[in-house]
């Protein structure tokens, strides 16, 4: 887990595995483009499915290699940020050893005849302040810095990507995300049984909020700050009856309550029938849902519902909604038509066949041979909402913000130390140690030159690491 | 600005930033000062005719160049022209970096005016200020990768040893620091791809309720981030320098290009919409 060379390797493999991925389509093996696509390459085939490239990133190759990732980047992290550590706690402390290595080392300047160590220490200082560093001088050593916290960079930014990464991993074990249909003017609460649709993470453990949704108001070419959201409905969010915020739900506009994102999907038709006994009581009811997207060429919006009246018994409904014709012949306006009438036909479940198709306006109904009564109680619009459950978000965010930060310090703005001793000895030397990071590769030959130039003499080896 | 005056502009700066090419590869063969000071000159002018183009199309459209194809094709010459000539007068030496410059600027201009030009409405999803941020860095990392990748190549041929350019090569500042200038720019150009996939991650929320889908564009933009973050890797714990970083930074500059303007047109991708037109 330590070796940097795992690392490289572990970014590599999810690159490859991801551009791999890229080149085959995605969804279950039933799927038609993807079984047309094992059908043209059988070979191939064969190695996709073993790496699970049709749903790549829900694969235990992927996943064992996003962990591994994780695993090392925290490792990674931690040593970065004890080393830090250390190197914060050494600045301005003159140790034996931190002599010893400015003694050993071979970075050091011939000072020429005439320039005493004072002077020489002067030049030191106003070349490391030309550069901007931190200077500090004692008795024995000349010690600069710059950009001193930027050595927290490194593990920072490793620790937001470790952050990034669990965060990821939890909010996809404990999220939820549903679409839920409901009629303008009606209300659902959001329970696991009032989606249509809903993925939960395996930890989301059902924990639904309960809170009542409404849909008030849909306006299908909505306007807000001069410019056209499209349909857009109004939405609220309540709790008892309370309302505890609504607004305009549009794209970019989304409705957030604690970890509860309400965002907007669709929109259709909603046509309501009620059935009713001979004696006038009612039987049951039902909304139904009928979306533009399944139009047919002579402007019917079909919506096909079952019914149960009775534990013995079930009622199958057709219901087509006419479209209005739109200016080009053959076109349909995709919205509530002027009329609305529609085409109902109804098949008990003891009958083989449908009735025929009976053209209904709002409250009037069809007789079944039972004696049973279909009413139909007209259409209104519906809204599609995609409600998001995911308490991760903002911390993720918060997490990116970290990664970038740390990345500036890391990258833009290098920690520099230089320490200068002006040595008592025969020789005459100034002593130069420069660290800088990898990032910085012309620093520490920079240094030398100018201090050289700073004493006028020129450096009789390299400046150490 | 009418789209008339606009085309008549963007296709002098095309023309210009093709005389530009002309000049550097002159004189890096032939070793013709007067064509190097060609080359610079219409890059400069160039750069120039492209920045009143855009400005004027953006005063006219009502928005900045991020939405089609000739948009961001454009923007993308326009930036690798915008980072070269900085770089250029901080390090004349650098002058032989436009071989690869200028054409790539020429080529990309040249590519945009083949698209439509008709002005894109800014609506639906697309009303955000994150549209602005999100395009910004997307630009500014092209444009920080794109120097980092004339850099490498111009490390990369004197590290060669040519002969035959011996004397141009010779002026090019110290390899030391073309290898730091090119580490500086693809840190640079990391961090703003970083910020480009996070500005996306919020605004995909906000619009459409998931940060991430494995959209192709986002697959692809991670994938080139990883690159990026592999080349900083091998560099900054394993101390790859030199050559061995040269030929990442060289490899991965396409990667970044068909991630911005192959991937809408090989792949079905919701950024398509936006970028295809």
């Amino acid at each position: 887990m330590r070796s940097p060379r795992l690392v490289a390797w572990l970014i590599a493999g999810i690159g490859v595995y991801i551009v791999l991925a890229t080149l085959v389509p995605h969804g279950s093996a039933t799927e038609p483009k993807v079984a047309a696509w094992a059908v043209r390459h059988p070979v191939a085939e064969r190695y996709v499915a073993s790496l699970g490239l049709h749903r790549p990133y829900t694969n235990p190759v992927f996943l064992l290699l996003v962990v591994l990732l994780e695993a090392s980047t925290i490792v990674c992290a931690w040593e970065r940020t004890v080393s830090a550590a250390r190197g914060s706690r050494a600045v301005g402390v003159v140790t034996p050893e931190l002599l010893a290595r400015l003694r050993e080392a071979d970075g050091r300047i011939l000072l020429p005849a005439g320039k005493s160590r004072e002077e020489a220490a002067d030049a030191a200082e106003r070349v490391l302040r030309r550069f901007r560093m931190r200077v500090r001088r004692g008795p024995v050593l000349l010690e600069a810095d710059s950009f001193r916290f930027a050595a927290f960079g490194s593990p920072a930014f490793h620790w937001a990507l470790a952050a990034i990464l669990a965060l990821i991993m939890a909010g996809q074990l404990t999220r939820a995300e549903g679409k839920i249909g409901i009629r303008v003017g009606e209300a659902s609460r959001e329970t696991h049984a009032s989606y249509g649709h809903v993925e939960e993470g395996p930890l989301f453990l059902e924990r639904h909020t309960g809170l009542d949704l409404a849909v008030s108001d849909l306006d299908s070419e909505h306007r807000a700050g001069g410019h056209d959201r499209g349909p857009s409905p109004f939405v609220s969010l309540l709790r008892e009856g309370r309302v505890l915020r609504r607004q305009w739900v549009y794209p970019n506009n989304p409705l957030r309550l604690g970890r509860l994102f309400v965002h907007y999907d669709d929109y259709g038709l909603s046509p309501a029938v009620t059935v009713l006994a001979p004696d006038g009581s009612v039987v049951a009811t039902g909304a139904f849902f009928a979306d533009f997207a399944n139009m047919r060429q002579d402007g019917l919006v079909p919506v096909e519902v079952t019914l149960a009246q009775g534990a013995s018994d079930e009622l199958f409904l057709r219901l087509a909604i006419r479209l209005d014709p739109g200016e080009k012949p053959g076109s349909f306006i995709r919205a509530m038509p002027s009329g609305q009438a529609v085409d109902l036909s109804c098949r008990l479940g003891t009958s083989p066949t449908f009735t025929a198709p009976a053209r209904l306006e709002p409250g009037r109904d069809v007789v079944l041979s039972s004696g049973l009564r279909v009413r139909y109680d007209g259409t209104r619009y519906y809204a599609r909402l995609v409600v998001v459950d995911d308490w991760s978000i903002p911390y993720l965010y918060v997490a990116f913000a970290g990664a970038c930060i740390a990345t500036v310090f890391t990258l833009i703005l290098p920690p520099r130390t230089v320490w200068v001793l002006a040595e008592e000895s025969p020789e005459r030397r100034l002593l130069v140690r420069v660290r800088a990071g990898r990032s910085d590769p012309a620093f520490r030959g920079l240094v030398a030159r100018r201090l050289a130039e700073a004493v006028g003499s020129g450096p009789d080896g390299e400046v150490p690491s | 600005m009418t789209l008339i005056v606009e085309v008549v502009i963007m296709s002098g700066a095309v023309l210009v930033y093709a005389i530009a090419s002309m000049g550097f590869v002159v004189a890096l063969m032939f070793g013709k000062k007067q064509a190097r000071l060609a080359g610079i000159a219409s890059a400069c002018a160039g750069l120039v005719l492209h920045a009143v183009a855009i400005l004027g199309r953006w005063v006219r459209v009502g928005h900045g160049p991020a939405v089609g194809f000739y948009e961001v094709a454009s923007l993308l010459g326009f930036l690798t022209v915008a980072f070269f000539l900085p770089l250029l007068w901080r390090q004349r030496g650098l002058w032989v970096v436009g071989v690869g410059v200028m054409p790539l600027a020429f080529l990309l201009l040249g590519g945009a005016m083949l698209a439509g030009k008709e002005a894109q409405g800014i609506e639906g999803s697309l009303v955000s200020y994150w549209l602005g941020i999100h395009v910004a860095f997307a630009n500014l990392a092209y444009g920080a990768y794109a120097a980092s990748f004339a850099l490498a190549i111009a490390f990369l041929l004197r590290e060669k040893g040519s002969t035959r350019f011996a004397t141009v090569l010779a002026k090019l500042p110290d390899q030391l620091v073309i290898d730091g200038l090119m580490f500086k720019f693809v840190g640079a150009g990391f961090l703003f791809q970083g910020i480009m996939i996070v500005s996306g991650a919020i605004w995909a929320n906000e619009a459409w309720g998931r940060y991430w889908a494995w959209d192709p564009m986002e697959t692809w933009s991670l994938i080139a981030w990883m690159i990026y973050a592999g080349y900083l890797h091998v560099r900054l714990t394993l101390g790859w320098s030199g050559s061995r970083a040269a030929w990442i930074a060289v490899f991965s500059l396409p990667v970044i290009v068909f991630t911005l303007l192959g991937v809408p047109n090989v792949y079905k991708t919701i950024h398509g919409a936006y970028l295809q037109r």
